[in-house]
């Protein structure tokens, strides 16, 4: 044994650090941006994605509801019971906003804050009275409704990146408030 | 075109690099070694000479490994030392990830069915009391009902235990007969439905508990048919100063005396069952403000206060069971926001828009219907439920709320995962 690591030492170094660069890349994998909070969600992109490249991707299929300007279209998501919303606007003929619901555990308040800096704006929705607020972040395109002291996260939303606020609250956020509501 | 996989790529130019430089600066520093030391005497040169000869034979091998296949051993030892050494760093990770897969696991709350067919009320007087009306004797009155069926072979487990100064206290008190009334037993044969039982007894608590909150649990289980089934309530005493995790405060106006008594008093019931007292005061104090209008009271989670005002009537503090309400509704706002895992089970079990299988929100609450009031009233009609069912102030229209009737999924969510 001793005579074969005396013979080989130089090989079994080699694979060594073979192992360790593996890993390393296989750890730099694991703690990269996960593909889900870029803007371009499952290859569909908000204001960009037209109906004929939507179809491609969920197929043909009627919305769920219609809201507004929007028809509203479900896609599956790993949460069995609670499938992604894709709002899909009938005068800009392109996918506007996507809401995910209840997303990975592994996602949670202070990766965003970690990714994308501090949010543009707080709004307060419906979940405020137990502590979640929707953060902005308008550069990226993405929303959180998130509870900041628990870190958990109800849903996710993607919308095309660099509008306004005004846009913002105009086009996605008509039920949501500047400031807290009191909760009686 | 298929693309090549970056991290083959970036591993194989790696040890491509690696073994080049490697082989490079091994060959040149043997042969100058060699070149410095041929004419050497000394054991310890000789000894440097094989060591060196040694290694040239090792940088040899390397050479062989790079003119491919021709010594398939070498190439069988590359391999399997190099998995060898993937699988220890695999186990390395694996093992503690495991640990903490089973973390998150702990957090996962189950979600499941309650008993529908086994009531069980406690109710203690008095239920709160000054530390100077101590040594002094507590009456406690126990009804069980069968509900749907006939309940046989019930077992009763009645538990005390006391918290004061933060920590938790069990004890087995002494419990005296009250007169006419049947001292609970430990076992009974059969409880038929609409025959509920009746039971009773005293205790003394001395002067030892002082500001100190004193729980009582009972668990009831018995049988339906070839099922066991389960069921539990507690009543509590407040005694002193004790307040929980709730503290008053007098930065708007001012309470008094016997308006912190009937605080306290509720805030017993609500802190009675041990699960939701140790998740409600998880972090830190709750900070109680009187403020004399007549407007709604109201919670402000995120800062851990609520806000007791004198009603939109006016009449809070005229009725114990208004202010028991009120309280509890405002306390289950700070309850999800330092809750929030609870609270989004609550949300993906009760009101799901795409199961088209959703609970309506509670009727009883009187102003917007959120997600975020629906948790609180949730919590408060409970509490209600429990302390003064059928109190008409908790109703919809003329038809006061029975939790479990009424909201069946609200109520097993209260007694599975809050209470």
């Amino acid at each position: 044994m001793r005579v074969f690591f005396k013979k080989y030492w130089f090989l079994i170094f080699l694979s060594f650090l073979a192992t360790i660069l593996a890993f390393l890349k296989l750890l730099l994998h694991f703690t990269s941006i996960p593909e889900t909070t870029k803007n371009t969600w499952n290859n569909i992109s908000p204001g960009l994605t037209t109906k004929a490249d939507l179809e491609k991707i969920i197929g043909k299929s009627t919305p769920w509801k219609q809201e507004g300007d929007f028809s509203i279209f479900l896609y599956p998501s790993e949460n069995q019971n609670w499938p992604t919303e894709i709002y899909f606007s009938q005068k800009a003929k392109k996918v506007e906003l996507i809401k995910e619901y209840f997303p990975k555990e592994n996602k949670n308040y202070q990766n965003f804050i970690n990714l994308y800096g501090q949010p543009d704006k707080e709004l307060f929705g419906p979940h405020q009275g137990a502590g979640f607020s929707v953060f902005v972040f308008l550069k990226r395109g993405v929303a959180i409704v998130a509870n900041p002291e628990s870190g958990l996260i109800l849903e996710v939303w993607y919308f095309p990146p660099n509008i306004s606020l005004g846009d913002f609250i105009e086009k996605f956020g008509q039920n949501l408030q500047q400031a807290p509501e009191v909760k009686f | 075109m298929a693309e090549e996989n970056p991290i083959n790529s970036s591993l194989g130019s790696a040890l491509q690099t690696v073994g080049e430089a490697g082989k490079f600066a091994l060959k040149k520093g043997i042969d100058a070694g060699l070149a410095a030391l041929s004419g050497g005497t000394s054991e310890a040169i000789q000894l440097g000479v094989r060591a060196l000869k040694g290694l040239k034979k090792a940088s040899e091998a390397v050479g062989a490994v790079r003119q491919g296949a021709d010594d398939k051993t070498t190439l069988f030892l590359i391999i399997g030392f190099g998995a060898l050494f993937f699988l220890i760093v695999v186990l390395i990770i694996i093992i503690p990830a495991a640990f903490v897969a089973k973390s998150v696991e702990k957090l996962k709350i189950p979600f499941a069915g309650g008993s529908e067919y086994l009531a069980v009320s406690k109710v203690v007087t008095p239920s709160n009391i000054e530390n100077r009306d101590l040594p002094r004797e507590f009456t406690y009155t126990i009804a069980i009902s069968a509900i749907k069926e006939n309940i046989t072979n019930v077992e009763i487990t009645d538990s005390f235990k006391y918290y004061k100064g933060g920590n938790q206290y069990p004890f087995v008190p002494t419990k005296k007969e009250v007169q006419g009334v049947e001292m609970l037993p430990e076992k009974i044969d059969k409880i038929k439905v609409g025959e509920p039982k009746i039971y009773g007894y005293k205790i003394t608590l001395d002067t030892s508990f002082k500001d100190s909150l004193v729980v009582n649990e009972i668990k009831v289980k018995g049988n339906i048919g070839p099922f066991k089934k389960e069921t539990k309530t507690y009543a509590a005493i407040t005694i002193g100063s004790t307040s929980g995790c709730f503290s008053f405060s007098d930065s708007k106006d001012q309470w008094s005396d016997s308006e912190k008594s009937q605080v306290m008093e509720a805030v017993s019931k609500i802190l009675s069952s041990p699960r939701y007292s140790q998740n409600l005061c998880q972090r830190g104090t709750i900070e109680l403000i009187r403020e004399r209008v007549n407007d709604y009271a109201h919670a402000d989670s995120r800062n851990s206060k609520i806000y007791l005002t004198n009603g939109s009537s006016g009449g809070t503090f005229n009725s114990q069971e208004v202010i028991l309400y009120t309280l509890s509704h405002e306390s289950g706002h700070i309850f999800a926001n330092r809750n929030s895992y609870i609270y989004n089970e609550f949300l993906r079990n009760l009101f799901n828009p795409f199961s088209g299988k959703q609970e309506d929100y509670i009727c009883s609450y009187p102003l917007g219907k959120t997600p975020d009031e629906d948790f609180p009233e949730t919590i408060a009609v409970f509490i209600m439920n429990s302390f003064y069912p059928n109190y008409p102030y908790v109703h919809c229209g003329n038809k006061s709320i029975d939790l479990q009737t009424d909201y069946p999924k609200h109520y097993n969510f209260c007694i599975n995962n809050i209470f």
